[in-house]
């Protein structure tokens, strides 16, 4: 039994042929799909009904989520849940479909850092650049330059760069201009067959690509042009078949995580980083302890500088996967998804899972308290940790373990479930997630609990992480 | 073409073939219409769907050519799994990625969408084996191809049917 599900809450149908990519709008608000039938749709959340809407100050600012009913219960009497799952699947209706543009299949889909445009790639070897005015979704911009199919397209942590790769087996950097104009800035020969991921360092400082040499490369910039600063992989040093997908830790931002067709997962750290605490024994609530300095990680970059990338494959996750891993995404709470070609989505954390268990507990019960009193919950939702706010009512089972306390206390400032430097471990799986391969996983950004994950059986599915 | 890849193949008898491995309760099920009755799919069914597939550069069968053998074929019918590993006729067969799309191609028409299929070479049969399987393993590269009107017509080709039935004839189901 694992010690986490992921409970199914929605499906969005829509698209006419495989879902290649999703991504969720920095906000969390939106998400954005692609397909092979040439279009991608964004999925909206339905606002809620005028009566339960909280006044807002700024009307800019996207609407906190509002659960439907205030929870009433206690926890213990957890049988009738205050939030059913299907509350959830009705807050989200396919808003606008961008169609006409790309005339072969759209592979990628990203989300400018503002949220308010969205760049795609497309097997036609253009890249679309689209902005929402007035309610309706305009290309502004075309980027042309790649020989063949583009697989991939990444927006800088500014939003003044775009990174694109593809089968040419080249990584692309653009430059935002005025006039919505984007002019190629560089381009990158290296990789030895095709490129099929990008993706920057929260700091962008540093641009990751990975693909189907096996390899993973790190760019950095010298105030001239971008340089290859490391490759990961080669015989015995990393993986083994093609690199799918890449992401970076973003509590520590000084770990990396890759997904292959040699249906492993690796996390890459620094090698000034102390080797990984040998996970000692994790049994009961001794194994709280954790290593003074990882605590939190956000404030420890443990030794990495993404200007200066020395990164060594650290922890390789075998046995878990029985086809390719397609994608990955790395959450807040320090847990990554995982979705494959054998239909199944899974979780991984580091640590201590009932630990972590009764962090999500812990935390279900505060956010209840807040919810009781409108004033504080008001109050809590403007800022980012409001996240957890619309949590659905937890299972109950809360038997709160005493030695856990202190753990809790700091983990909890984090929003961290997991304890770093710690064993991993697959502490949810989805057998049959979807109907057929599962090609892409993304948390949402403002709730860590919810996940996105896309399909070659043409659907989208929603689910909650308990 | 200006000249051919194997100028003079090996040229083998369509075989009769018949299910030996047929389900004892197949005869019964003609009275129950339940749905857990379907009977399950085998080798045999998937080599009667790519026998009759066209070689690329002879006017000869995969069969013919002995690319293909029911004995190559693997079948997991319950985990929904199909392996299929070909032959080319020489090691150093440039067609061996058009063979092996041409056998996804098929079996993607012909089988329900649970089924996961896996298209290799047979070990040793090519000279870049291994650079061939990831290609075809590839789902990424394969949908790429097979928006490629150029391939695709090339692929139809080789799905269209007994060899000289009319070339470029649509594509059976």
């Amino acid at each position: 039994m694992d010690p986490f599900t992921l409970e199914p809450i929605g499906a969005l149908s829509g698209h006419d042929d495989r879902v290649w990519n999703v991504a969720w709008s920095p906000q969390g608000d939106m998400l954005a799909s692609c397909s092979g039938d040439k279009t991608v749709r964004i999925w909206s959340r339905r606002q809620p009904r005028p009566s339960e809407q909280v006044p807002s100050s700024a009307s800019a600012v996207p609407q906190p989520p509002q659960p439907p009913q205030p929870p009433q219960s206690q926890p213990a009497q957890h049988q009738q849940q205050q939030l059913p799952p299907t509350q959830q699947q009705q807050q989200w209706y396919c808003s606008a479909i961008l169609d006409q543009c790309h005339t072969r299949t759209i592979r990628s889909v990203a989300w400018s850092p503002t949220g308010r445009a969205l760049a795609t790639a497309s097997f036609d070897a253009t890249v679309a650049v689209w902005e929402l005015s007035s309610g309706v979704w305009e290309q502004v911009a075309e980027l042309e330059g790649h020989e063949n199919e583009v697989k991939c397209v990444a927006w800088n942590p500014d939003g003044r760069l775009i990174a694109t790769c593809g089968r040419d087996r080249s990584v692309w950097i653009w430059e935002s201009m005025p006039g919505r104009e984007f002019e190629c800035v560089d381009v990158k020969q290296g990789h030895s067959q095709d490129v099929k991921a990008v993706t920057w360092h929260p700091s962008g400082e540093l641009l990751v690509s990975a693909g189907y040499d096996d390899t993973i490369k790190l760019w950095t910039y010298d105030g001239d042009e971008w340089g290859c600063a490391q490759t990961l992989g080669g015989t015995g040093t990393g993986h083994e078949s093609t690199v799918w997908d890449v992401c970076w830790d973003p509590v520590s931002r000084a770990r990396l995580a890759s997904c292959s067709d040699d249906l492993t997962l690796r996390l890459w750290e620094s090698r000034a980083a102390p080797t990984s605490t040998p996970a000692s024994a994790p049994a009961g609530a001794a194994a709280a302890v954790v290593p003074e300095g990882t605590v939190g990680g956000a404030g420890g970059p443990q030794g990495f500088v993404p200007s200066r990338p020395d990164l060594r494959c650290a922890v390789t996750l075998s046995g878990h996967h029985r086809r390719t891993v397609f994608s990955l995404d790395w959450a807040p709470t320090g847990l990554i998804a995982t979705g494959d070609g054998d239909d199944s989505i899974l979780v991984f954390g580091e640590g201590d899972p009932d630990m972590a268990q009764l962090l999500l507990r812990r935390r279900e019960q505060q956010q209840q308290q807040q919810q009781r009193q409108p004033a504080v919950a008001a109050a809590t939702t403007s800022d980012g940790d409001a996240a957890m706010s619309e949590a659905p009512a937890p299972e109950g089972q809360t038997a709160v373990q005493a030695g856990a306390e202190g753990v809790e206390a700091e983990e909890e400032a984090s929003g961290l479930l997991t304890q770093p430097g710690g064993q991993w471990g697959c502490w949810a799986r989805v057998a049959k997630a979807h109907g057929a391969d599962v090609n892409c996983v993304r948390w949402n950004p403002a709730e860590p609990r919810l996940l996105a994950s896309c399909s070659d059986d043409g659907l989208i599915r929603l689910w909650w992480l308990r | 073409m200006d000249e051919l890849i194997n100028p003079n193949p090996v040229v083998h008898e369509r075989r009769a073939t018949q299910r030996h491995n047929k389900p004892v309760h197949k005869q019964t099920s003609g009275s129950s219409l339940g749905s857990g009755d379907r009977e399950p799919i085998d080798a045999l069914e998937i080599f009667e769907h790519i026998r009759d597939i066209n070689d690329p550069e002879h006017p000869y069968t995969l069969e013919q050519l002995n690319v293909v053998s029911e004995d190559m074929i693997d079948v997991d019918d319950a985990r929904g799994r199909v392996s299929v590993q070909f032959t080319p006729t020489v090691a150093h067969c440039s067609m061996a990625t058009l063979i092996g799309l041409s056998l996804r191609v098929k079996l993607w028409r012909s089988l329900p969408p649970r089924f996961k299929v896996d298209i290799k070479l047979s070990p040793g049969s090519h000279s870049s084996e291994a650079a061939v399987n990831k290609q075809l393993s590839d789902k990424e590269r394969v949908a790429a191809a097979l928006e490629n009107p150029n391939l695709l017509a090339m692929v139809n080709k080789c799905l269209a049917g007994p060899a000289g039935a009319g070339a470029g004839a649509s594509v059976a189901p």
